[in-house]
């Protein structure tokens, strides 16, 4: 169960530097995301970690760098890319080559391959597997040496949302067992479910390395967000308590720099009627942007005139012109996401797809917080993009299911 | 490097085009050796004053599926070079390269683990055709027989076809194409050099033809001739050249230099490159 140090990784590309002194710590037992926008570095960083380019500075684990392993893949398993497989060589013969190259026993080849989910397709070709599968003998390769360690390249891309819920509570589990997870994955709302902790880069380098927590906690999103009948007085008896307002549509003040109680104790000193008072916490996608906005390698057009219409705030692009801002519901509730569809109100405890249009009936348990009805207006309740799985009906490590997941189905509609 | 060794074993062998091309290389030299066996008849073989140095040249013919005289191609070689090409080949091409290093990341151990396990595979492979070209010989060519002197040429053939495997291997690292790889082990031999050569004989600048005893394919094909003297002069299919050919042993040096040149600047660009 190593602690995975990377110090001061630096990686250039004919001259333009696609990784600049990147420091950061996995802690085992932990889930840890690697977050950054396309062309951030996250794909080079993992290869400089695992000795796969040339760069500079080092990555241990446990004190010893990769490439010094004996055996390596019984200390670090990988996911670098989604199918990296001969498509004529057996998903078996393929986990036995690759065992064979570090002393694992060939009885785990069949284990992992049936911890994954692909025990019935062994012998089969992978070329004939969907992107899914193969991110599923990607997984089984990275766990064949059982390792402390697991680092992986954007294991989601192409599983289906079973396989996605699948891989999750398999990375819950491993991680509660005390080895050391780094994932990468562009998936935000999914890496708020299953990480403890993130690496931020932007550019090639650091941007925040924590706590999830402290991440979307440092968001300058998060606000108290107060409805009342006489907004006027109140911004400026708050503006004068050295507290920063921000009007909002609908008549809403978003305060920052007070508290919630503080606010309402304000507001009730001075005989302001409140209809409306919460706190608003930022999404991890919301943090994300924001903490990311001006490292974006490549950004879109839109076909509008270019990002130089937006502005080019050092926070990112600034606010959009009229018209070209988010569709109405988003990011305008108090955590940003408006209302959930029908029907995703609230995912039963048991796995269950909630019948239709059912939100917290009978058989399903009430919904956790987070996921109940949004409140009119469109606006989804606060937490959305921190849902304990616990709290959000997802299964705990002890009853993932990890062991059997979910049959992956070919393009053509048949078991595999 | 044990761990390596069995990576690669598990590679060779659990890759059906490994087959293939095997069995295509041995099917073809003795659909070769076979066709020559049986042009031959008693007559020919014992007419001369020189009959027995003609059935023993025979003999040697059929075994080196033709590769012993100098127009003859040898075919099986550019199989072995495609054996070859796709050790490194099908990482490049199927983007295992990765998955290849974080398995065995000590790039030298896997570079000679894969180096090793070629050779040793078509070390057997070229037996194997040896064998069966000898027992084609034995049931279809009349007073077969190998002495002394055929040991040379056949010796030379199985290490040509070696060496092209460890020359497609090397492109496909320089290139990390495996097309690349096949074009250029194909092209070079069998177009370029001629090609050189020829500009080379028409230039007729001095003893500048001289430089292509330099060439290595060529030579490394002179090298399998039998006898060496008859064969290698191109006097014998180009009456108006004034080439003076290198002898045998300058002509298996030339060749093996190239060979290792090529392993060398490939096992270089491997350690240096990323992955």
């Amino acid at each position: 169960m190593a602690l995975i140090q990377a110090r001061s990784l630096s990686k250039s590309f004919k001259g333009k530097s696609a990784v600049r002194g990147l420091s950061f710590d996995v802690s085992p037992g932990s889930v840890t995301g690697f977050l950054g926008p396309n062309g951030a570095g996250k794909s080079t960083t993992i290869r400089l970690m695992l000795g796969l380019d040339n760069g500079e500075g080092t990555t241990t684990y446990d004190g010893r760098r990769y490439t010094d392993l004996r055996d390596p893949l019984r200390h670090v398993g990988t996911v670098l890319d989604a199918k990296p497989f001969h498509p004529t060589r057996t998903a078996a013969n393929h986990l036995r080559m690759v065992a064979a190259a570090n002393g694992i026993p060939k009885t785990r080849v069949y284990d992992v391959i049936n911890l994954v989910g692909l025990g019935d397709v062994a012998n089969n070709k992978p070329k004939t597997f969907s992107l899914g599968m193969g991110q599923r003998l990607g997984l089984a390769c990275a766990l064949l040496g059982d390792p402390g360690t697991l680092i992986l390249d954007e294991p989601a891309n192409g599983l289906d949302p079973q396989g996605v819920h699948w891989l999750r509570n398999l990375l819950k589990q491993l991680s509660s067992q005390g080895r050391s997870i780094l994932v990468s994955s562009h998936l935000l709302a999914e890496m708020a479910l299953m990480a403890d902790s993130l690496v931020v880069i932007g550019r090639g380098q650091l941007i925040a390395s924590g706590r999830m927590n402290d991440f979307i906690g440092s968001s300058h999103r998060n606000a108290v967000v107060v409805r009342v009948d006489d907004p006027q007085r109140l911004t400026a008896e708050l503006r004068a308590r050295n507290a920063t307002v921000v009007p909002e549509a609908d008549g809403k003040l978003a305060i920052t720099g007070m508290g919630s109680d503080a606010v309402g104790g304000l507001a009730h000193e001075l005989g302001i009627r409140i209809y409306e008072l919460s706190n608003r916490e930022a999404t991890l996608e919301e943090a994300f942007l924001e903490a990311t906005g001006a490292s974006e390698e490549f950004r879109a057009s839109m076909g509008f005139g270019g990002p130089t219409q937006f502005g080019a705030s050092p926070g990112g692009y600034g606010a959009p012109p009229p018209g070209y801002g988010p569709p109405p519901g988003y990011g305008q509730g108090p955590q940003g996401y408006g209302s959930p569809p029908p029907g995703y109100g609230s995912p039963a405890p048991e796995h269950g797809a909630p019948p239709p249009g059912g939100q917290g009936q009978p058989g399903y348990g009430s919904p956790p917080p987070g996921y109940g009805p949004p409140p009119p207006g469109g606006q989804g309740p606060p937490g959305y993009g921190q849902q304990d799985p616990q709290a959000s009906g997802q299964p705990s490590p002890s009853n993932t299911g990890a062991s059997t997941p979910p049959r992956e189905t070919s393009p053509d509609g048949g078991d595999r | 490097m044990k761990g390596a060794l069995a990576y690669e074993w598990k590679r060779i062998t659990t890759v059906r085009s490994t087959y293939w091309f095997s069995g295509l290389t041995v099917g073809l030299a003795a659909f070769i050796a076979f066709a020559i066996a049986a042009s031959f008849s008693s007559s020919d073989l014992t007419s001369s004053d020189n009959g027995i140095s003609n059935f023993l040249q025979a003999s040697t013919l059929v075994v080196t599926a033709g590769a012993s005289i100098f127009f003859v191609p040898v075919l099986s070689a550019a199989f072995c070079a495609v054996v070859g090409a796709m050790s490194f080949g099908h990482d490049y091409r199927y983007g295992t390269v990765k998955q290849t290093l974080t398995a065995v990341p000590d790039r030298v151990t896997l570079f000679i683990a894969r180096t090793v396990i070629l050779v040793g595979w078509l070390l057997m492979l070229m037996v194997a055709v040896v064998v069966v070209n000898i027992g084609i010989g034995a049931l279809f060519l009349d007073s077969f027989s190998l002495k002394g002197q055929s040991v040379r040429p056949i010796v030379n053939f199985v290490l040509y076809n070696v060496a092209f495997g460890l020359a497609g291997m090397s492109l496909a690292v320089i290139f990390r194409n495996l097309a690349g790889a096949l074009v250029g082990v194909l092209v070079y031999p069998f177009v370029l050099e001629p090609l050189a050569y020829n500009i080379l004989r028409i230039v007729h600048i001095g003893n500048v033809d001289r430089a292509a005893n330099l060439f290595p394919a060529a030579a490394g094909r002179r090298t399998i001739f039998s006898p060496y003297e008859l064969f290698a002069n191109p006097a014998v299919n180009d009456p108006g050249t004034t080439l003076h050919v290198w002898g045998l042993t300058a002509s298996t040096l030339v060749f093996w230099c190239g060979i290792a040149v090529s392993v060398a600047a490939a096992l270089a660009l491997f350690l240096t490159r990323d992955a």
